[in-house]
Formats: C-alpha cells, structure tokens, sequence
C-alpha cells in the first residue's frame, strides 16, 4: 500500500488521538466501560487452530479440523454455547515452525481468537507456546503427547494437552513388552528406532522408568526431520543387530517409511509403535506415496502393536462412536470425511471444548475458561476410555491407555479380545488397572456441563 | 567568518540562557555569519560549534510548524579502517538508511513536512567511540542554542538512532523540560553492556568450534590505533571463517581433541553448520536474513532449520563487526578487557522452543547436547572484577521518563538486536506498573460507585411505583429526587505509559532460490524489516509524525485497533503485544 504525506499524517494522528476520542465518548453517560473479553460477543465465540493442511506431514492430521469444525457446527445447529455459536479459523502451517509463528501471529492479531484449540505438532507447538502462554490465551487440547507442555502449569499456565503424554503411553507400553516379551528383552532381542527430540526423548524416558532400556546396538535414531531421507540405514542395523521386536518412537510418516523399507529389506519383525505415529491413515498414505498398494499396507499394518486411550473408530457399538459418525455423516463439509482415527479425534475434541465452554459459564472470560480447566477439567467426560488429569498440578489429559493390535481391516484390536485400561502418570507412579466407567453420551450427543 | 566567531564567543561567554535573558541575541530570521537562507526552498540552515568546538547544524523551513527534531547519530569508530572514515562534522541531520538505496537523512522529506531539524557532531575529547555519557552536554547545548538559532521552537522531539540510544534516554530523564517527545531507532535502548556480553561470545563459541586461534573480546583494549587493530584482527579472523562456510556450507565436521570427543560421544560426526546455528541461537542473532526467511527450502537447503542456519550465516558478520568495534571502543573507555564468560551457562541460552524448532540443523538432540557438552568443559575467558563492573555501569539509563516515547526497530537488526527495544519497553512498562495499578483500583471503585447509584435511583424509582398514599408516594418522590442529586462519580481518566514500540516487519516467505537450488544472494531480499536502521520512507516519516503527534499532546495513547490499521499501512507489527527474539543478557 502506498501511503501519501498527508494520509500518513491523518493516519498518525488518529491512532494516538484514538484515545482521546475514545474516553470523551464515555464520559457524558456515565457509562461503565465494557470489559468485553478478545474473540467473544452476544454471537460468537471464535477459536483458532493450527495444523499441517497440505505437505508431507498433513495426511491424516488434515482431517483433524474438520471433524472439529464438523461437530461445533453441529453444536451450533443446537443453538451453541449459551447462544453463542462457536466459529473455528484454521491456518495450515504446512509442519514448518517458522510458519506456525507466522500462522499464530495471524489468528491472534487478525482473526482475534478468544482461544487456540487443537492444535497439531510438537515441534510446531513448541515454537509459539511460549507466546500464546504470555498473552493469557487458552491453549486447549494440544494434539501433542510431548510432556513438558503439560506437567508445569507454571511455566505454560494456558496449555493443555488432547493426549495422553508419551511418558505415560510408554510407561504402560514398558510393561506389556515386561510381561508378554520376556525372553526376548532378556536375550537382547529387542530394539528401538526414535526421533532425536523431545518426543523421542519422552518415549525413551517412559521405557527407562520401567526399566527397559535397548542395548546400544539395537538402538537406532534419526534427527526428525530427516526420514524423507530414508532410513534404511537405520533398518538395516536393526535387522543386523537381529532384533525380534522393534520399537518405533516417531511420527506416523517415519512409522511407515521404517516398516516400508523393512518389508523390502525381507526384515519382519514385531513392531510396537507409539499411538500418534501409528494412524493407519497415514501410514496407508505414505505407503501409497511410494507405490505401495493399500491391500499390501494394510498387510504390513496388520499385528502391528500399538496402545490407545480411546475407543477404536471401527468399533461400531461404541454409543460415542455412533453419535460421532453421524455427526460426522451429517456435518462434515472437509474434503475427506471417511471416518477414522483422525475424525473421531477431531469431534472428540469439538465434544470437549464444547463442554469446557459451557463449564467457564456465560461470562465467558480467557481467564474463567483457564479457571474452569483447572477447577473441573478433570470432570469432563468424553469419548475416551480414560479419564482425564487437568488440574492445577498438571495440564496433561489422558492417564491410561489400553494395548491393542491392528486387525486385516486396519482397526486396532485389543490384544486378547478383552481391554484393559492400565493408568499412570508422567513421573515415578506406578501402573494399575483403571476402573474409570466412562460416562454415556446424552441422547442428543451434546456435553452436558455447568 | 568574523559573525561566526563573534557569535560563537558570545554563547560561549554568556551561556545561551544568559543571552536570552539579556537580549543580546535577538530572534532573527538569519543570524549573520552563521546561517544562510536557501533561496530556492527558504530553508534556513545555521552552522557552527558548540564550545568544544564540535560541529552542529540546524535547518528551519519556511513553513516551520515549531517542531524541533534534535538528532543524535549511532556508534562510530574513531579510527578508519578500508570502508570507513571516522566522521569529521555533521554527517547526518536524520535517521538514515543503509538499505539497498542508501540515504544519508531524511531531511529534505521533513523539512518539506515543516519540521526544524538540529544534529552535532558526537566527538569528544577528538575521539567518537563509547562516549554516550559525554555526548548528553552536546546535546544539552544544542538545544539551548536553538533558541537562540529558531525562537519559535514550541516542541522538542530527541532523537536518535543506534548506539545513541542512551544519549536520548538520559537526556529525556536529566531534562524532561526540554524533551516534548523520544524517538530512539534501531537502538541501543538500554545500555551495550548487555548487547556485547552475546557480541563478544559470538566471537568465543566460534573460537571453541571453529578457530582456536580467535581471541575474540579477551584482545580488546589497548588504546588508540593499536586496540582499533587487534579488534579489526580478530574480525578477520571471522571474515575468513564465514568466507570458507560460505563456500562448504559448514558440511565439514566439527573437531575437537580426543579427550574432549570421548567425553561427548555425540559431538562426532556434527557438521560444522550445526555449531554455527548453535552460536547463532546462543547469542540471540535474528534467523531471519536479508535473503533468507528461516522457512522456504529448496533442493538444497532442504528444510527451515537450514534456511535459518544461512540467514546466521548473512547476519553473524555485522553482528561480529559490531560486537568487536563498540567492544573496543568500550575496552579503551573503562581501560581494558571487560568480557567475562566464566559464570555463563550456556545451556540456559539456548531457548526451549528454538531447540524444538531447530531440532534438525541442531544435528538433533543428540547434536545438541554434544555441543554444549563440549562448551561446558572448555576453558572461559576472565576479565578483572572492576572492569566488568565499570562496563555494566555504562549507560546509566534509569528508564524514569515519562515523556511520549516511540521506538522504531526492525524485527530482524543483525547489527543492534530489536530485544533491545523490547527491553526498554519492559523496564517502562514496569516502572509504569503502579500507576496503572492506581487507575484499575480507581476504575473498580469508579464502576461500584455507578452500580451503587443506580441502584439507588432504581430502587427510589421502584419506591415511587410502589407507594399507595398520596403521602407515601411524596416521600418516595422526594428520596428519588435525592438519589438523582447524588453527585455522579467521575471516571478516572487511564492513564498511558507513554511508549510504544514499532517492529517493521519481514515479509513471511522470501528466500530465492537459483536453479540448482542455493539460495539466490543478488535477489534484493526482504523489502522490509531486516537490516540496520533501513526502513521505508513511509516508516521514517509514520515515525516522525507520531513523535510530532505526540509531542502536541504530550501522550501516546494508542488503542490495539488504530495500532493494528496502523500497522498494516506501512508494514509494522500491528500489535502492541508483539515481542521479537529476546536479549540473551
């Protein structure tokens, strides 16, 4: 924009003028200022998110949004949330952090988001969490597992996961190789591939608390990132080191850029993977990136173990999963609304912001909502099997998860046929059986808080 | 030259104050001798020294509107060296520009608005360098003498750019009644100490991963050409390692001693670019270029991290260049070497989130921590307890003015680091605290006070309605008349800290690539928000007449909504919550 002398000079006097003109319009009613709160009228709440749309990173992820989106427009067909209706704006930050900074910036300068909701990536996250903290906005339902988001409410007061942290999931996965590989820990049979951040660190953290470490040679690390590069040279040393089981600590596209190149090497052992990099979405996309056919992915998926905390999309009794698809059926405008994993993640998470919108109350403030997620968070029912941890101790979500295997139809299966939901937490505690009862969806499928 | 000198003994005997008071200097249009009228544009320059015989000058349009810029130029080296020729008089009346199309001043631009111009010459003592403290009397002066020189001065906007940045904070703080507005531009906002601590270990983490033969900020202060020549020995020493870089891309290895490797496994095998990210990160440098956006890749630069590590690589230069120069000038004030690292973590240096985003160009985690593994058992540089101390008490700025204060930075300076414009702010904002603690107190009091008052008047009303005799209802009428006469309380009227900060802004993507995928250095880069006082003329005069504006009005009181329009108008932040990379120190 070009901008003459004397328009610079209107312009200039105007905005330092602004509050003159600005208090002379209060003062001959006595009125009392309105403290209205960023993001939020009579009408509307607006709520920002950001996640990987298009580029390597986005399959599956990209369908997160619109399920989110899909449920609060069902929300707002019900008349929204003490009659306001919730408005999503979605930046696409492509998985680059300087994007993500750039995308941030955007939703709360110009979109003036009351709150960020949902948000997808790690590395991502952790380059404008530290802003989004110091301006008091609600950071709910990061899809991130990465503990230190989470486990000091001090240093990031307005965060708050959507996940179970990968400390607890790997905890829980540390025990289940205790007592069902035995032998093949005590021989040396098993090994591990993780991404050198603060992911892969989490993982490895998880394990060690249990007390499974990798010997040296059955460890393999890539820098993330990197794994468009191949990681062939990673598989080959695990196949050399002749492990029988394999641990995988990495995002879904490196998960099934390892099992791919495993398959072509003639290397087929057990592979456990971390719930976030084992989305069977995206290991068939990437797959079939490479040329790979679904039938042959699904193979390579098929008795790949991995855990969860909520109910698998194919289990078509579940009551939130029924209520979930149909919303979905009925609401999702995205470019890709076949249901799975990433859907029911997406309208879970449409479900519990619903719910902690109703909680903060019709005075909806950044700080009520932050109150409210601390106060009763951990009160929120949802469509996960476990409950949820928010306190003012700690903003992690999940705390047990349940052990499965994926069938031939690419749905994770509890191992067994029966599930058992084990709990624990980020630190030293221990791991017990959970005998959280999950609440019912209500008959109109809408959170009933406050 | 007679009236120049006969003036000139007159203000030096007298005193400015003393000859207005006397009357022997009358406000004429041109004082004989010393200034001139332009007959093409009427433009009124007067030129001559202040008492120490430093050069100044004024300019007073035709159409002057009684606003009085008085600059203050940036750091200067008081030596040559190939490129560079210490300043011998007035160089520059206004902000300059050093972007793609430099400009010496904005004069002409302002003088046509109708503002009145004042700059000196910043030497003292013959010498320019560090003298930050000695260069508040020039000002002083100059200002006095321009009552003399343009009687109808109504404001006085201080100004500056650079490493004056402390001239114009402790001349607003010593003489408020002399200050109507501050513009401080691609400043040193609150003093070098804090800017040279991360300057000067540029200069040792690269002497620990690079080339051991670098002294770096542990050579400086010998006075005189010979401390000028070791500080330009040292950055050649850079020059040559950025130049090979440059030509490998940081792909060798990083090397270490045997002993030193076996003790971080890790460090082998890390490419050398690492490290330099890994500098770059520590000591606060901009990842963000002329050239390079810390986001587009390309075949070879094949991921963000990459990108930004080229961007350190553009920026680390100047930013050496500058932490090595005003190092030395600094040395040679306080008498000697300063810099001193021994209580320095630098694992505390380096930011949760720039770890996490850079993860990759960091060679990992593992990379990480074989770096600063390494950096923790190296050997650190020592300086003497009181040099230190006198390097830090440099700069005195209190940060207790009150005046309109307008900071213009860009988001990207390679060579002062815009957290320096973010940390004055903090420090006003804090001193700020009470004030705006007192309005809220007052303001809560304010609106229980209408709610009370209303309620009364409600309840008087609803009184009224209620009453079933004549003589009730008199009663009922009579306490609403009361409560209607109740004085109505009075808004406090908020208060403004009275400093806002502008960020010219880069664009998001602008990295070009050749066809073999290196990034495209004859490109002309990010049309805004990187480099060193360069911005847009649009940004130099939006600048200018917010400091009128605000001199005017003696506030700055500006709204997130005019401030976001206002932004998007000429490529600023647009945010008044927006903070660029932090000062590490």
């Amino acid at each position: 924009m070009k901008i003459r002398g004397s328009q610079t000079k209107r312009w200039v006097i105007s905005i330092v003028a602004g509050a003159v003109a600005s208090t002379l319009a209060i003062a001959p009613s006595q009125a009392i200022p309105v403290r209205s709160e960023v993001g939020v009228s009579a009408t509307e709440i607006v709520l920002g998110m950001q996640l990987p749309q298009t580029g390597p990173a986005s399959p599956g992820y990209n369908k997160i949004d619109d399920a989110m989106r899909a449920y609060f427009d069902f929300v707002n067909s019900k008349g929204g949330v003490n009659g306001r209706k919730i408005k999503l704006v979605v930046k696409d930050d492509t998985y680059k952090a300087g994007l993500t900074i750039s995308t941030a910036s955007t939703l709360i300068n110009k979109d003036k988001v009351f709150a960020m909701v949902g948000s997808v990536g790690t590395q991502t996250h952790i380059s404008i969490i530290k802003d989004i903290n110091r301006r008091g906005i609600p950071d709910l339902f990061v899809n991130s597992g990465y503990s230190g988001f989470y486990i000091d409410p001090k240093k990031y007061p307005t965060s708050f996961a959507a996940l179970g942290t990968y400390v607890v999931e790997s905890k829980i996965e540390a025990e289940y190789l205790k007592a069902n590989y035995a032998k093949e820990l005590a021989a040396g049979k098993v090994g591990v591939l993780y991404q050198t951040d603060d992911f892969g660190r989490n993982v490895l953290a998880g394990f060690k608390q249990q007390g499974v470490t990798f010997p040296p040679a059955n460890t393999q690390k890539f820098v993330a990132g990197s794994q468009a590069l191949g990681l062939t040279r990673q598989v080959q040393a695990l196949q050399a080191a002749g492990v029988t089981l394999v641990v995988i600590a990495a995002v879904a596209n490196a998960t099934a850029i390892t099992i791919g190149t495993a398959a072509k090497l003639g290397f087929a052992p057990k592979w456990l993977v971390t719930s976030v990099g084992s989305d069977a979405t995206t290991f068939k996309t990437i797959l079939a990136s490479q040329g790979t056919s679904g039938a042959v992915a699904s193979a390579l998926l098929t008795g790949v173990i991995s855990a969860s905390h909520a109910p698998s999309p194919g289990e078509d009794t579940d009551e939130f999963v029924i209520a979930f698809k149909k919303i979905n059926d009925d609401f999702n405008v995205g470019p890709d609304k076949t249901w799975d994993n990433n859907v029911l993640q997406g309208m879970n998470i449409g479900y519990l912001t619903t719910a902690a919108l109703q909680g903060a109350g019709k005075d909806l403030t950044r700080k009520g909502l932050i109150a409210f997620m601390e106060g009763k968070g951990a009160t929120l029912s949802s469509a996960a099997l476990s409950p949820l941890s928010y306190s003012s101790k700690t903003h992690e979500a999940y705390n047990s998860f349940w052990i499965g295997a994926y069938d031939a139809n690419s749905v994770l299966k509890p191992i067994g046929g029966t599930r058992v939901l084990y709990t624990t937490d980020s630190a030293a505690g221990p791991i017990t059986v959970s005998t959280y009862k999950r609440p019912a969806i209500a008959a109109d499928a809408l959170p009933k808080v406050g | 030259m007679k009236s120049t000198l006969k003036l000139r003994s007159f203000i030096a005997v007298f005193g400015s104050a003393a000859l207005l008071a006397t009357g022997l200097v009358v406000a004429t249009p041109a004082h004989a001798g010393i200034c001139t009228v332009d007959a093409t544009t009427g433009v009124e320059t007067c030129a001559s020294t202040l008492k120490g015989g430093e050069a100044y000058k004024t300019m007073v349009p035709k159409n002057y509107n009684g606003t009085m810029f008085f600059w203050s130029h940036g750091f200067r080296p008081s030596f040559d060296y190939p490129g560079y020729k210490a300043p011998t008089g007035v160089e520059q009346m206004t902000l300059g520009n050093t972007g793609p199309t430099p400009k010496s001043d904005y004069s002409t631009e302002l003088l046509a608005l109708g503002y009145g111009l004042a700059a000196y010459d910043r030497v003292t003592g013959g010498l320019h360098g560090w003298n930050t403290e000695e260069s508040v009397p020039l000002l002083k002066e100059l200002v006095d003498l321009s009552k003399l020189l343009a009687p109808t001065t109504k404001r006085n906007v201080i100004w500056g750019s650079s490493g004056a940045g402390p001239i114009v904070n402790m001349f607003a703080e010593k003489y408020p009644e002399l200050t109507d507005a501050v513009g401080l531009v691609s400043p040193v906002a609150t003093n070098i100490s804090r800017q040279l601590q991360s300057g000067c270990d540029i200069f040792y983490l690269l002497s620990i991963f690079a080339d051991p033969t670098i002294k770096g900020c542990a050579a400086l202060g010998a006075k005189g050409p010979a401390g000028h020549g070791a500080a330009l020995t040292e950055l050649g020493k850079v020059v040559a390692l950025l130049t090979a870089w440059s030509q490998n891309l940081g792909a060798p290895g990083l090397t270490q001693p045997a002993a030193v490797v076996a003790a971080n496994p890790a460090f082998a095998g890390i490419p050398q670019r690492s490290a330099l990210l890994l500098i770059g990160l520590l000591s606060g440098i901009p990842q963000k270029s002329k050239h390079m956006d810390g986001i587009t890749t390309s075949a070879v630069v094949a991921e963000g991290s990459i990108n930004a590590t080229v961007a350190i690589l553009e920026n680390i230069g100047e930013a050496a260049a500058t932490g090595i120069l005003a190092g030395q000038a600094v040395a040679e004030k306080i008498g000697g070497p300063f810099y001193d690292n021994t209580k320095t973590n630098y694992a505390t240096l380096l930011d949760e989130g720039d770890a996490g985003r850079y993860n990759l160009g960091l060679s990992g985690d593992d990379g990480i921590n074989g770096m600063l593994g390494v950096l923790a058992q190296m050997p650190r540089v020592s300086a003497p307890a009181a040099n230190i101390a006198k390097a830090a008490a440099l700069d005195p700025v209190k940060y207790t003015s009150t005046k309109p204060t307008v900071l213009l930075a860009n988001e990207n300076d390679r060579l002062v680091w815009p957290g320096q414009t973010s940390a004055y702010v903090a420090e006003r904002t804090a001193k700020f605290a009470p004030t705006l603690a007192a309005y809220e107190s007052a303001l809560a009091a304010y609106e229980s006070a209408v709610v009370a008052r209303d309620k009364k008047i409600a309840n008087a009303t609803s009184a009224v309605a209620k009453a079933k005799t004549a003589a009730a209802k008199k009663k009922a009428k009579a306490a609403l008349a009361s409560a209607k006469v109740l004085t109505a309380p009075v808004a406090p009227k908020k208060p403004s800290s009275n400093v806002v900060a502008l960020y010219a802004m880069s664009p998001t993507e602008y990295t070009k690539y050749t066809a073999a995928g290196f990034p495209d250095l004859a490109d002309i880069g990010a049309a805004s928000g990187v480099g060193h006082e360069q911005f847009t003329t649009a940004q130099v005069i939006a600048l200018a007449e917010m400091l009128n504006a605000a001199a005017i009005s003696g506030t700055l009181d500006i709204t997130p909504e005019s401030f976001a329009i206002f932004g998007a108008a000429f490529g600023i932040n647009g945010d008044l919550d927006y903070l660029p990379i932090p000062l590490k120190y």
